[in-house]
Parts: C-alpha cells; structure tokens; sequence
C-alpha cells in the first residue's frame, strides 16, 4: 500500500514527464492574475502543479496561488535553517515574540519550503515566505500572483442581515489544517462560539462562488458517546485501496473517515482508530511508508511526536478496534509509541519518502527548521 | 511633509521629526577614484515616524544602473541580540542620483537600527533611532461570560472581553484557573492549540478542554474534569499581558465562580417564558430561558420576524446572567403576529444545543428530526 500523499506526488511526477503542453494550458487559465490581499493567514498546503492553497480565516477565503516563481533552493537531508525566529524578526522588524510561523508547507515537486508567517499584534500582518537551507527568507510578493479564491462563508449572524443591529460579527472560524485530496480541498474548522464540527469540501479547480456547507463529523467514545466535535488535523490515507482521511479530534481520538463520505450537509461518523490518551492537542501528522509497514506520525502541542503503526488499518476488520470501552486508562486501538527525542515540535511536514521537515523550539524558546528521518 | 536632515546626528525632538545624519565615511585605502557617499534617513510623514525611507547618494553610475546590485548596496538591519542576523525586507528605486530602500513594515519605535553602504570605493555605516512614544496602561478586562457565580462543572468555554484590542500569541501565560481552595492552579484545562480571538481581538474565547468534559475519554480518566462539584474557583488574568500596542493592562482581574452539578440537559424552547411587549412602544420583548444560555450564540441565534416575514430590527441584550433574552425593536411593535427564530445551533454553557447534548449516549438517543430552526409565535392585539 502507498500512502495517499505519496500517490499524488507519483502522479504528479508521472504528469510532468509528459509534459503536455495542453494540458499545462489549461491548468494555468484557471489562475488570474493579480493581487492577493490577505486579511490573515491560516493553514496552508500544496495541491498540484505548484499550486499553494492559502486560507485567510479573518476574509473567510481560500485561496489557489501559482508558487511556480519561488526561487528558493529545495531541502534535503541535512538541511538546518538555526534561530528561524530571530531571524524572521530581524527579516519583519519585529520583536521575536511578534513574529509567529502559523503554518509551514513543502512543494513536493521542488522540496522548497514555504512559511506561512503572522507578524505583529493585534491581528497583525499576514506574510507568506520562501526559506532557503541557507537561513536565506524572502516574501513571496502577492502584489500580482496568479491565483484564484473561493469564498468560505464565515456563518453570518441571521440578525445582520437586518438594519440597525450589531454592525460586527465577532464570530471567527479559525482554520485548523487544509490538504488536497482526490481533486479536492479539505479545511478543517474551529469556531471561537458554537463547538460543532465544520469540516468542509471544496472541489478544486474552485467552481462556486460560495462554499458554505459543513459536514457534521461525530465521533464516538467508547460506542458509547457521541459529540459533533470539530476535526483538528488530518492526512490524507488509503486503507484497502479507498481514499480516507485520518483525522485527530480536538478531545484527541484518531478516527478514520472515508473520503467519499464527505459530502456537503451530510452527517459522517468518523471510525475511531486510536484514543491517544495525552492531555494535549494534536498540531500536524504526516504519513509513510518504511520496509512492509505504514505508519503515521503526529506532533502535538508539548508531548513528544507519536508514531502509529498502520498497518492493521489495511485490513476492514482493524477499522473496528475501539468500540468497546478501554480500561483502566490502556491505550485503545492500533499500536502507538512516543518519540521522546522529538520535543517541542510545531510544524511537521512530509519532505520525501524518507523524510519530514519539522519546525522545533528548543528549551531555550529557539526555534529551528530541521529535516529529520522518518522513524 | 518630508524631511530630510543631513550631516548632524540631532533628533528634532519636538516634532517627533527625524532624524539621523548621515555624513559620509570611506574606507581606508579606498579604490580610486574616492568618492563621497551619504546615508539620509528620511521620515515623510512625522505622524508616523517608523515609516522610513533610506537614501543613498553618491553611489557609482555601475550600481544605480543595475537593480540587482541594490539589495547588496544598501540595507538596513535591526539592532538587537545577535549580530549574524540578516537585513530587513523592502524595497529599492532609484529616484535620480539616489537609491532609496523603503523597509516592508514600518519601523518600531524605541528601537535602534543600522543602516549599510556598500558599493567600490564606498562604505558607510549609520546607526538611528525611532523615537519612542509613551504609553500609557488602557485595556482592562471588561466582562467574563458566563457571569454567574456558580457555573457547571461540564462548563465549556469562557468569554473574556477586553477594552482595547489585545496582544496575540502566548496568551495562557497569562490566564490561570485556580482552585481556591488548594490554591493551586487546575492541571492544564484549556484546549490550547488555537487562540479563538474575535476579528477585533477584543474577545478571547476560552475553550475548556472537551477531552476533559467529554465522557469516556482518557483526558477525562486519567486527570478527572476540569471542574468539581462544590469547589470554588477564580479565573485570574495576569496584568502582564499585552494589548495591540505592546503596553499591559491596566489592572489585574479576577472572577470567582464555585461549580454546581453537571447540565446535561439541552436547551428546551418550548419550555421558554415569553413576556410580550406592548403595542405602539418600543418595550423589550422578554424571553426567560430557564438556564444560562452560551452569551454569544444566543445574541446570534435568535431572532424575530413580523408578519409579512421581514426580519425585526432592533437591539438584543442578555440579562440575569445570560438565562433573559431582551430585544428592543428600532421601531415601536406593532399589532400583529410575530414569530421567535431560534437557530438549532444554540447551545448553553455546556455546549447542549437544541439539536443535541454535547455527547450523546447513543443507546439512549432517539434520532432527532433534522430541523436547523425552531419557532416560536406570540401576536400583539392593538
């Protein structure tokens, strides 16, 4: 079995050994140029053909950018950018602690780097940057970028739609991750008011104007409780040949969901794989392959990176293991260890098969982008 | 106004204005022809003095012609901790004999920077300062909701609203949930991967932790609920925490609040006290929820319509800590039927909405019927 992303990358290197010129064509007409104006800046993640899809939580927008004139040199094994803090502060004219990398993707075609940085206070300044393995950061300039959007709507309040009432809305749904998956953009949500679930679909090329319409994913507990709880993180996986997502909770189970489930207005129950049983919330995961076995591995907010054993997922029955209740506080599921050498990771990224690329802070509050070996 | 100052390291303090001479300084032994390069900082507008221009003059006609050579002729780096960092982002034009760089972002105030000539036969380094603006101590903690002083313990968020626009990043460094009566702080109770601010960033949402509140989760097993039944406790907000400026708030705040037993019961509209309101004035129509709703969700979830099917105009406020809806129309009522939309959505402050309970025992739920919004009618006689 090959993991989901590394089949995109696959096809994707399959495509442009081709090279037809056609279809390359039609792939650039879907993008405008033109000017980006960001109010803020969420998650971000490739999708194909050096397309970056940036997502904008306060303009409740997504967008599709043609990162294609990024000159920065690709990371590999070894690559180590020191003081990314320091440095993007004095890059920014910031103070370090006003400088924050909200998300980091990697081009799998190039292995180039890309930031997604929030600078200053208040809502600050939403920049996106390339980082060379030589410490090097430039902005990506989004004054003319070819690019397309598509509007999340940011659930209005029913009451502003009349006159003479609460001119703001201060409700915000905070994008928790974005991946493409199968021809389609998927961007997890958290409200700062209602708790329920918002998971969302968005065929790329974008088509609708607007993309209101949430998924209500619930998870279980034990078989037994259920919540339409919001989805943090997820990847991208194949289990017995169909496209899924693994996803981790807020409240921090490991489901699986099928892909094809995903539909606009449909209520889904997400198949709980593992209960990771830490305190904490999940920030990245990202999935491999190494000898026979698939494995998945997930930073979190202040343990240690765990790695999940897969390979129990390939099969239907695996998909079954928890639902009945787990005792005394064992861990449920499928096989997990903590990577105790591995602290204080941010960012995690997939570079190639055999690497990842993680943002780390060190004891001393540093931050650093290293490329390490997949476990 | 532009202002431009030359050869004489003063501040003009009295208009905030700028700045930093620049006189020339050649290397030793420099290639010949010797050259006399200048370094101005420019302020153009002296409201907003971190706006900065840097021009150099007197640079070779070999680095003015060609803009690939700028980004190495002039930078301007930030002064702080390390030496090895690199220069700021901008951008370069020429404007005649000149090659000016404007950074990306406006420089801060109080800080010092250093800007750098580079070209044969010229280097020149000067160091400036952007003056520094008092500020004084504005934002506060202006309310927390849930505002009632007992809460249940499968409480679900807290809203913190603040005077002035915040600081983001690290903000629970600066929040504590202690147990009054150990005095020690409750185990990691937020959910803190996200910071749920409002657009404003005038309004934290604090999201307890639902791995906790949740039944039959290990967050829960392992470390129990965040709150306890019968146990006091305060929120305190540290007065370190920064606002939008950079500048902490002005006083500490607490809120003391003691758990009461769980709700596990979802809002129920039909059980809702309606007060209607009297015809031809702009009385508030009351609606008494029997609980403590979520403030935010109920402000937004809940609206009314007249007859014809228009939306009501008005102002809706939450009163006796969040369990009174009160909605004071723009224009005085008028006889007729009206009807009360209430969104499914709602929750109250354990996150029950009137849809569903924050976790269902699937073995005891019947399937509700997919509903998004409920109903309520009352009719005003003239």
């Amino acid at each position: 079995m090959i993991p989901f992303a590394m089949r995109i990358a696959v096809g994707l290197a399959i495509a442009s050994c081709l090279a037809l010129p056609a279809v390359a064509q039609k792939a650039d007409a879907k993008l405008q140029e033109g000017a980006v104006e960001l109010q803020s800046i969420g998650p971000i993640a490739f999708g194909p053909e050096h397309t970056l899809f940036v997502s904008d939580p306060i303009g409740a927008k997504l967008y599709a950018i043609d990162v294609q004139g990024v000159k920065s040199a690709g990371f590999e094994k070894g690559s180590t950018v020191e003081d990314l803090g320091g440095k993007l502060a004095a890059r920014l004219g910031a103070e370090a602690r006003d400088v924050h990398v909200v998300d980091l993707a990697v081009n799998p075609a190039t292995h180039q780097v890309i930031l997604a940085v929030q600078r200053g206070q208040g809502a600050g300044t939403p920049i996106l940057m390339s980082v060379d393995p030589s410490g090097e950061l430039s902005e990506i300039s989004l004054k003319s970028i070819g690019h397309s959007s598509i509007e999340l709507t940011n659930a209005p309040a029913p009451g502003e739609q009349g006159e003479g009432r609460r001119r703001s809305n201060p409700r915000l749904q905070t994008f928790t991750d974005v991946a493409y998956v199968d021809g389609q953009v998927v961007v997890a949500g958290l409200s700062n008011e209602e708790f329920a679930s918002t998971l969302r679909t968005i065929p790329y090329p974008f088509q609708k104007a607007s993309e209101g319409t949430g998924i209500e994913i619930y998870h279980g507990a034990h078989g037994r409780f259920e919540t339409n709880s919001p989805v943090r993180t997820f990847v991208p996986f194949d289990i017995a040949g169909e496209p899924h997502l693994l996803a981790a909770y807020t409240c921090t189970p490991l489901v699986s969901l099928p892909v094809s489930d995903l539909v606009p207005g449909k209520r889904v129950r997400g198949t709980t794989i593992a209960e990771l049983g830490n305190r904490n919330s999940p920030l990245d995961m990202v999935t491999y392959q190494k000898g026979e076995n698939s494995y998945l591995l997930i930073a979190n907010t202040s343990r240690g990176i765990m790695k999940v054993a897969l390979s129990s997922l390939d099969r239907k029955e695996g998909l079954e293991s928890i639902t009945s209740r787990v005792e005394g506080g064992d861990t449920a599921g499928v096989p997990y260890e903590t990577i105790e050498s591995l602290q204080g990771v941010e960012q995690l990224a997939q570079l190639d098969a055999q690497h990842a690329v993680i943002v780390v802070r060190d004891d001393a509050g540093k931050f650093s982008i290293q490329v390490i070996d997949l476990p | 106004m532009k202002t431009f100052l030359t050869r004489s390291t003063t501040w003009c303090s009295a208009a905030w204005l700028l700045v930093a001479s620049l006189a020339c300084e050649s290397v030793t032994e420099p290639p010949p022809p010797r050259e006399e390069a200048e370094l101005e900082v420019v302020i153009p507008d002296p409201e907003a003095p971190g706006e900065v221009e840097v021009r150099a003059e007197g640079l070779p006609d070999s680095v003015l012609i060609d803009p690939g050579s700028w980004p190495h002729s002039l930078r301007v780096f930030q002064l702080g901790a390390s030496a090895d960092l690199p220069p700021l982002l901008g951008d370069w034009n020429r404007d005649e004999s000149a090659l000016v760089f404007e950074p990306r972002f406006p420089l801060a105030r109080g800080r010092s920077y250093r800007a750098e000539l580079r070209a044969p036969g010229r280097e020149v380094d000067r160091v400036f300062e952007i003056p520094a603006e008092a500020l004084e101590p504005l934002a506060t903690v202006r309310a927390v909701y849930p505002s009632a002083d007992a809460l249940p313990e499968n409480l679900l968020r807290l809203y913190v609203h603040f005077s002035a626009p915040m600081g983001r990043g690290g903000v629970y460094e600066y929040i504590r949930l202690v147990d009054l009566e150990s005095g020690e702080e409750v185990f990691d109770p937020w959910m803190e991967a996200e910071e749920l601010w409002d657009p404003a960033g005038q309004r934290l949402t604090l999201l307890i932790h639902p791995g906790r509140i949740k039944r039959g989760l290990r967050p829960r097993e392992e470390y129990g609920p965040v709150l306890a039944v019968g146990r006091a406790y305060a929120l305190r907000v540290d007065p370190a925490w920064k606002d939008a400026r950079g500048v902490s708030l002005a006083e500490p705040f607490e809120k003391r609040f003691e758990a009461e037993p769980a709700d596990m019961r979802q809002p129920d509209v039909e059980s809702w006290q309606l007060s209607a309101p009297v015809v031809e004035t702009k009385s508030p129509l009351k609606i008494a929820f029997g609980e403590a709703l979520d403030r935010a969700l109920a402000l937004r979830m809940i609206w009314v319509t007249d007859a014809a099917g228009e939306y009501v105009a008005g102002r809706a406020e939450l009163a006796e800590n969040e369990t009174m809806w009160l909605f004071e129309p723009d224009r005085a009522w008028r006889a007729g039927r009206y009807r009360i939309h209430v969104d499914q959505a709602l929750e109250d402050v354990a996150g029950n909405s009137v849809r569903a309970l924050f976790d269902v025992d699937v073995f005891e739920k019947a399937e509700a019927p997919k509903v998004e919004v409920t109903e309520l009618e009352f009719e005003l006689s003239p």
